[in-house]
């Protein structure tokens, strides 16, 4: 039998680098420091639930909720003492995290929340379809279909952008 | 040759060869408890500068004077820039001229963001926020260098100090002399920092279990929080989340007597309204096996200090993402936020027993209830709006005009030259200040200030001061 705490260190060396790489995508090294722990501190608390075959869609579940509670809470405090609120959403401590390219932010802009994570989880995360809806929390039948509606408005988007996509070559 | 979008798509990920996440080891002194005795009591006061020529009120020679004395008791450590500035206040009625109109020249190099910000009193004010520069992507060259930086005012925004602060806090909270709030201390352990000198000053406080992932909420002369606690020996189980609380003018935060049944997650909502009173809304994950997926939220509440805790109606019974405000005697407002849609609001006024659905429809919000009935809110856009009527009707107060939001969070929108956001704090019914950021450029050839305005008259009537940041 595997002692839990073995079975979370096995986790932690399994998936933390990937966990840690989605945060920071999305969020400054500090905080992502930061959501790894919390993510973590979560999937140790449950450890006996997580999914064996889905593992690391399960953390991204969780360090999705995480960064979303982080910005969020960026200025809780008692009432009539502090309220922050971030116009351009710069993330948690309002650090910026790794340049995105313009081009990029500018196709993604016309997209909804749900689109964009979905193709961010598929194109940066390198998940698939099925395990991205797990990240998201609907059936792969649903994210399929709203991947292929994003896909065609992300084409859309570049088409209109003047971006020529076929001239990219991936090494 | 590919024409997948999704390729191209690919090939612009900002972090492409993955990352390396910190040692299993660092992340467990993080999540884990460890022992925290009471030797732990460090203190270190934040190296407010004396580099000040003119002080325009009593208040502020005052400080200086107390924190130049420190500072020369600490030895010749470099001293950093400070810039302090008092330009007349335009008093403006109606519409407000935006934040980029007003921007002074130069500014703060780099990039800046805005960590926290609270009130001591109606005219006190400080600001946390951070410079990064160079600021750099990982695994692209030296890492970036990031400086922390403190603003106060303490005459309603007419003029404020600026200088650099070697830690950083978050959720700060301030009543009279008293201040909590949580940050990182010593080997980037989350801490609880305490000021007993209405936020000049900062130390770690000590605590019966470690700190760092909750609200921190002050009420009749007590704090409570939400801190982490492990049963001994440490690192055989996974520490849980533990309430805490101390007097406020103290330095010491204990695990309440009784523990409400909380869940797994980390988003835990705590707020006193009183000495002995406290409310904890806690988001729960659902059973589904197959998905990490938050389903409702529940609420708590002690009338005895922590030692029993009764179960209430949920505000978010089947929403997540729930947050809890107090607002005096028996008020509460909270807001919920199912995934991908809007924020709801809900108000109690019979101490949690009952709860009514209240108009919302500016998205994110960050609300301030000052009382059952007066609510300050920022919105969407930035927007401050203000209710009178226990939120049936909101009044749009200040506006700084249009600036896009960025779609990749941590992103300056491109095409942008010049963005701002908000930071408001209301100070009570009537008293508020919000300080803008402003940003011309971007990335690391950015330059920063901040224009703050403040009201005394409920936002009918703003006066506006640039402030000009030190280069850095």
């Amino acid at each position: 039998m595997v002692l839990p705490q073995a079975q979370f260190e096995q986790l932690y060396r399994a998936h933390a680098d990937r966990v840690h790489a989605y945060a920071l995508r999305r969020t400054s090294p500090a905080v992502a420091d930061d959501i790894v722990a919390e993510v973590f501190l979560v999937a140790w608390r449950k450890l006996h639930k997580i999914p064996a075959d889905a593992e690391l869609p399960w953390l991204l579940a969780v360090a999705r909720r995480v960064l979303a509670n982080r910005r969020r809470s960026e200025g809780r405090a008692a009432a009539l003492h502090v309220r922050l609120a971030d116009e351009s959403r710069t993330g948690a401590a309002g650090v910026d995290g790794p340049p995105v390219n313009d081009a990029v932010q500018r196709a993604l802009a016309g997209l909804s929340d749900g689109d964009r994570e979905l193709l961010l989880l598929v194109a940066w995360e390198g998940l698939r379809v099925h395990e991205a809806a797990q990240v998201l929390g609907v059936r792969a039948n649903t994210a399929a279909v709203r991947l292929h509606r994003a896909r065609q408005r992300l084409a859309g988007a570049l088409a209109a952008e003047n971006v020529e996509i076929a001239t990219e070559v991936r090494t | 040759m590919s024409s997948d979008p999704i390729q191209w798509l690919s090939a612009r990920n900002p972090v492409p060869r993955g990352s390396t996440a910190p040692a299993f080891e660092q992340i467990m002194a993080r999540i884990d408890a460890g022992e925290t005795p009471s030797s732990r009591l460090r203190r270190f006061r934040l190296p407010l500068v004396p580099a000040i020529a003119v002080a325009a009120t009593l208040v502020v020679v005052a400080v200086v004077v107390v924190l130049a004395v420190s500072h020369h008791a600490q030895g010749p450590s470099r001293v950093p820039p400070a810039t302090r500035t008092a330009p007349p206040a335009r008093r403006i009625v109606g519409s407000v001229p935006s934040p980029g109109s007003l921007m002074p020249r130069g500014g703060m190099r780099g990039v800046v963001g805005v960590a926290s910000a609270a009130s001591a009193s109606p005219d006190g004010a400080l600001v946390y926020f951070s410079q990064c520069r160079p600021c750099r992507g990982p695994g692209s060259g030296p890492p970036s260098h990031t400086r922390y930086w403190e603003a106060t005012t303490s005459d309603g925004g007419r003029s404020w100090h600026v200088a650099r602060t070697p830690a950083i806090l978050q959720m700060l909270t301030i009543s009279g002399a008293d201040g909590w709030a949580e940050g990182l201390g010593p080997g980037n352990i989350a801490s609880f920092f305490a000021s007993h000198d209405g936020g000049r000053t900062w130390h770690i406080a000590s605590t019966a279990g470690d700190g760092g992932i909750g609200d921190v909420s002050l009420a009749g002369g007590e704090v409570w929080t939400l801190g982490t606690a492990c049963a001994r020996p440490c690192g055989a189980r996974p520490p849980s989340s533990a309430v805490m609380r101390g007097p406020a003018a103290g330095d010491r935060l204990t695990v309440t007597t009784a523990q409400p049944p909380l869940g797994d997650s980390t988003n835990v909502s705590v707020v006193a309204t009183g000495r002995d009173d406290a409310y904890v809304l806690d988001d729960i994950y659902g059973n589904n096996p197959k998905i990490a997926t938050i389903t409702h939220s529940r609420l708590f509440a002690t009338s005895d200090g922590g030692g029993t805790w009764r179960s209430l109606p949920s505000p978010c019974p089947h929403l997540t993402f729930g947050r809890l405000y107090a607002a005096g005697p028996g008020a509460l407002w909270a807001s919920c936020q199912p995934d991908e849609r809007p924020v709801q609001l809900r108000r109690s006024t019979d101490g949690g027993r009952h709860w009514t659905s209240i108009p919302w429809r500016l998205g994110d919000i960050q609300l301030d209830p000052a009382t059952a009935q007066v609510a300050w809110a920022v919105g969407a856009g930035g927007k401050v709006l203000r209710t009178a009527d226990g939120g049936e009707t909101w009044a749009q107060v200040w506006y700084g005009g249009s600036a896009r939001s960025s779609v990749v969070a941590g992103q300056t929108p491109p095409g942008l030259n010049r963005t701002w956001s908000t930071i408001f704090t209301a100070q009570s019914v009537t008293t508020a200040t919000v300080i803008a950021r402003v940003t011309a450029g971007r990335g690391n050839a950015g330059r920063t200030n901040f224009v703050t305005y403040h009201t005394t008259d409920g936002g009918r009537t703003w006066s506006a001061v640039p402030v000009r940041l030190p280069s850095g």
